[in-house]
C-alpha cells in the first residue's frame, strides 16, 4: 500500500511539472514580446493551466502527507525541510506572480488579482506603461528558485540525509 | 555514483515534464485561437521550449542507459518494456502532434495518398481538435506505466 501511495506522489509531482509548463515558457517568452496582443496570449496560456495545476498540487501534497504518516517519517528532519522549502517556494511564487505578472495583466486590460481577490479587466494602459510593467518581470530568479528548490526537495526525498 | 546518476535521471525527467508541459498547453490553446497574431505568439512559445525539451530528453535517455549498465538492469524485462513504451509514445506524439500543428498552423506538409504515414494522418484528421486530449491521455497513461515499471520492477 505504501508503495502505491509513493507511486501516486511521484505521478502527482510529474503531473504538476507538466501543468507548470505553460507558465514556465510564458515567463521567459513574454519578456521578448513588444506586441500587447501577443503578451495577452501568453498570459492566457498560463491562466488556462490553472485547473490541472491545482489538481496535481493537491494530489502530490495529500499523497505526500499520507506517505509521511505511513512511513513514520515525521520524526526525521528531511521531511520538515522539504515541507518548509515547498511552502517557501509557493509563497515566493505567489508573491512574485502578484507583484509583477498581475500588474502586467492589469496594464494590458486583462482580469487581474489585487489585494485579496480577483478584479475585472479595466481599460488597457498606454504602451509605455505596459512596457514599464513588462520591464519589472524577473523570470530568472523565479526559475532558479522554482526548479532549484524542486531539485533540493528531490535530493532530500531520495537521500533522506537527516 | 549510481545514486548520483539516478538523481540526474529523475531530475532530468522533472525538467523534461516542465518543458513538455509547454507543448501540451500550447496544443490545447491553439484550439481556441483564430487570430493570426495570437497563434504566432503561441508558436513562438513552442519554439522557445524546443531546445530545452530535446536537451532534457537526451539527458533522461543517456542517464537511463548508464543506470541500466551500472545496475545490471538490462537483463530485466521492465527496462526494455519502459524503453519500448518511451519510443512508441514518442512516435505517437510526433505523428499526431505534427498533424495537429499542420491543422492549426498550416505549416506541416500532409503526406499524399499511398505515402507511409497517410493512414496515421487520416486518423489524426478524424480526431481534429481532439488530438491534444488524445495525446494528453495516451501520454499520461504511458508515463504512469513507465513509472510503475521503474518503481515496482515487476519482471
Amino acid at each position: 500500500m505504501y508503495s502505491w501511495i509513493v507511486f501516486l506522489h511521484v505521478l502527482g509531482v510529474m503531473g504538476f511539472m507538466l501543468a507548470h509548463g505553460g507558465t514556465t515558457v510564458m515567463t521567459f517568452q513574454i519578456q521578448k514580446e513588444r506586441d500587447p496582443e501577443r503578451m495577452r496570449t501568453l498570459l492566457d496560456l498560463s491562466g488556462y493551466s490553472w485547473p490541472s495545476f491545482a489538481i496535481t498540487f493537491l494530489l502530490l501534497f495529500v499523497s505526500g502527507v499520507i506517505a509521511a504518516f505511513m512511513g513514520r517519517w515525521w520524526g526525521q528532519g528531511w521531511i520538515w525541510a522539504s515541507l518548509a522549502i515547498l511552502i517557501g517556494m509557493s509563497i515566493y511564487m505567489g508573491w512574485s506572480s502578484r507583484a509583477h505578472y498581475h500588474k502586467l495583466r492589469k496594464a494590458l486590460g486583462m482580469p487581474y488579482f489585487e489585494g485579496t481577490g480577483d478584479r475585472p479587466a479595466i481599460e488597457a494602459a498606454s504602451d509605455e506603461e505596459i512596457l514599464a510593467a513588462q520591464a519589472k518581470l524577473r523570470p530568472i530568479p523565479m526559475a532558479v528558485l522554482g526548479f532549484g528548490g524542486t531539485l533540493v526537495i528531490l535530493w532530500l526525498m531520495m537521500f533522506k540525509p537527516f | 555514483m549510481y545514486d548520483a546518476i539516478l538523481f540526474l535521471h529523475v531530475a532530468s525527467a522533472l525538467g523534461y515534464f516542465l518543458v513538455h508541459g509547454a507543448f501540451a498547453s500550447v496544443s490545447f490553446a491553439l484550439n481556441r485561437e483564430t487570430e493570426p497574431r495570437r497563434i504566432e505568439a503561441l508558436e513562438s512559445a513552442m519554439d522557445r521550449a524546443g531546445p530545452w525539451s530535446l536537451g532534457s530528453l537526451l539527458t533522461i535517455v543517456a542517464s537511463g542507459i548508464a543506470l541500466m549498465v551500472m545496475g545490471n538492469w538490462w537483463r530485466d524485462g521492465w527496462t526494455w518494456l519502459s524503453l519500448l513504451i518511451l519510443i512508441v509514445i514518442g512516435v505517437v506524439m510526433v505523428l499526431f502532434g505534427g498533424v495537429h500543428l499542420g491543422l492549426r498552423l498550416g505549416t506541416e506538409e500532409m503526406p499524399a495518398e499511398g505515402e507511409r504515414w497517410h493512414r496515421t494522418v487520416q486518423w489524426g484528421l478524424r480526431l481534429g481538435n481532439r488530438i491534444p486530449m488524445f495525446l494528453a491521455v495516451t501520454g499520461l497513461t504511458a508515463l504512469g506505466l513507465i513509472l510503475w515499471l521503474m518503481m515496482f520492477k515487476p519482471f
